[in-house]
């Protein structure tokens, strides 16, 4: 992770002329994710270029583009799962290789990757997600399981098996996951699709909540639907410049960023009914 | 003639309760991973080891033991470098051991197939007291593991990244599963053989699964199906004189056969 010292000088230049704000240098200690010059190269194509941002603390972010332009990437890379050809990724101001305080972080992937195999119940999905990295099969709180799986509507759900359930019950499910840790930050990957107008409704009130306590929320999106009078900045990856940053400032997007051919991807019809624009 | 008035009938009951208990619980996180058929490698791996101890004159299980858990740190190791070569990687190391195992075990002096065939297959009346207690010892170890990591285990079968997130070592915890399997088939090899004993891994929780919603759910049945298999296999080779783990893998399979079917020919009759 050799970063020459005109590179990064260079990149903060670029980014100041593109009039986005850049925190102070005292400030990003505390922020929850700051990534300084961050390059992600997959299979010989960079998928990430020269990215700089800091995530300040209660603020809720959606990173939007078009399928392929990073913005899954940005998040994966934000928590270490996708390691950087260059640059620096810091959580609370520690890099994200050497980062420990994982209970302060929540994340909602898009798919549960093994969820066919085994049989998983419901509340074994949000017991082992509230358990952390603790050593011992000693059960963690079993009220907090009840109270956030009564929240998202699952509790008489929480003896079914994972793959029983219909896609949105799913995703409520991980997000209740997510929710067991109590964590300052949460992450979501694409959390409102395949859901129904209800449970997208569901889903921007446990936000809402979540943001009122001033924590940090980073959504993963197509389009901001229901969530967008909670979104504080938007950052829209790329279509002409692949992996870098085509627009970050405050919602809504400006209409040129849209994604012609995202609003439709592998969403029911009706949700356009009641999109972002 | 009651099987338990035989000493060597005692030490092959609790040998083969030992492994019944173990396997489901060690093999679940391979099903779970979808790695079932990472036991099997195992046991190949392990024959090496079983011919390299024919070769230097050092006690099998012990020589197999080291054997299997290197194989099993290789096997992770190339899985975390590429996992596009995975299966390629895993059938390299896996041919390696079975070919290496029948070599080393010919170069041996008294290494003939006959001493081979008892790893492969397991043989009831060669397991000695000495066997028995490694077996109870190297038991306890595993069922401490569980107790204490299992949990990770869980989380990182369930899915890595969440893991991850969670603060787990998905490296060390990937390579403890793998380890701890290796383990189970080693010590498996006396009574089920090594060929076989890693479908008592598998075939209990396969049909388990048939029936249940929950992980522990699963884990606990498939303890059950597993240990009513070794025990039925076990009288079944005493009785007709057939090798006990070729017996054990058949019950386990017939019951998974019924476990699949029978809710299916219930709904039909109704």
């Amino acid at each position: 992770m050799n970063v020459s010292v005109a590179g990064r000088y260079r990149a903060k230049i670029s980014r100041k002329g593109k009039g986005t704000t850049l925190p102070s240098s005292e400030q990003k200690a505390e922020d929850p994710f700051q990534i300084e010059s961050g390059t992600v190269v997959l299979g010989g194509e960079a998928v990430l270029r020269n990215v700089s941002l800091s995530i300040p603390n209660g603020q809720f972010l959606a990173l939007l583009g078009a399928n392929g332009s990073g913005k899954s990437t940005l998040l994966r890379t934000f928590l270490g799962l996708q390691s950087l050809a260059d640059g620096e990724v810091r959580i609370f101001g520690t890099p994200v290789d050497s980062f420990r305080q994982w209970r302060r972080i929540g994340y909602v992937p898009q798919d549960l990757m093994a969820s066919t195999a085994v049989p998983v119940s419901v509340a074994e999905i949000v017991q082992v997600s509230a358990g952390g990295s603790r050593l011992g099969w000693r059960r963690s709180t079993p009220d907090r399981t009840q109270e956030i799986l009564q929240r998202v509507g699952l509790w008489n759900k929480r003896k079914d098996s994972f793959h029983s359930l219909s896609g949105g019950q799913q995703r409520r499910a991980m997000i209740a996951a997510a929710l067991a840790k109590n964590a300052d930050v949460l992450l979501l990957d694409e959390p409102t699709a395949g859901l129904d107008r209800e449970n997208m409704f569901l889903l921007a009130d446990i936000l809402a909540e979540y943001k009122s306590a001033g924590r940090t929320i980073i959504v993963v999106a197509h389009e901001l639907g229901v969530l967008e009078p909670l979104i504080d900045r938007c950052i829209a990856m790329g279509q002409a410049s692949k992996g870098s940053i085509a627009y970050d400032g405050s919602p809504p997007l400006p209409s040129r960023f849209h994604d012609p051919h995202g609003h439709h991807e592998s969403r029911p019809p009706r949700d356009n009914t009641w999109g972002a624009d | 003639m009651n099987p338990l008035d035989y000493e060597f009938m005692q030490r092959a009951l609790l040998s083969a309760m030992i492994i019944g208990i173990l396997a489901p619980m060690v093999g679940i996180f391979l099903v779970q991973r979808r790695l079932a058929l990472l036991g099997d490698g195992m046991g190949h791996v392990a024959l090496a080891g079983v011919g390299l101890a024919f070769l230097l004159g050092t006690q099998p299980v012990a020589t197999a033991l080291i054997v299997a858990a290197i194989g099993a740190a290789l096997v992770e190791l190339i899985r975390l470098r590429s996992k596009s070569v995975g299966d390629i990687a895993l059938a390299l190391v896996f041919y390696g051991g079975i070919a290496g195992g029948v070599l080393l075990t010919s170069l041996a002096e008294n290494g003939s197939s006959t001493a081979l065939n008892q790893y492969l297959f397991g043989s009831l009346a060669t397991a000695g007291l000495g066997d028995v207690v490694a077996l109870g010892i190297a038991g306890v170890v595993v069922l401490a593991m569980l107790g204490i990591f299992g949990r990770q285990m869980f989380a990182v079968s369930l899915d890595p990244d969440l893991a991850h997130v969670q603060g787990i070592r998905v490296d060390l915890i990937s390579l403890l599963i793998s380890v701890t399997a290796s383990v189970v088939v080693v010590i498996g090899m006396r009574t089920v053989g090594l060929l076989l004993v890693a479908a008592i891994m598998i075939v209990p929780v396969a049909a388990a699964q048939q029936m249940t919603r929950s992980f522990l759910a699963t884990a606990g049945i498939a303890v059950i199906i597993s240990l009513f298999a070794s025990i039925a296999g076990l009288l079944q080779a005493f009785y007709f004189d057939v090798p006990s783990g070729p017996a054990i893998v058949l019950t386990a399979l017939l019951l998974f056969a019924i476990a699949a079917t029978a809710p299916r020919l219930v709904g039909a009759v109704r």
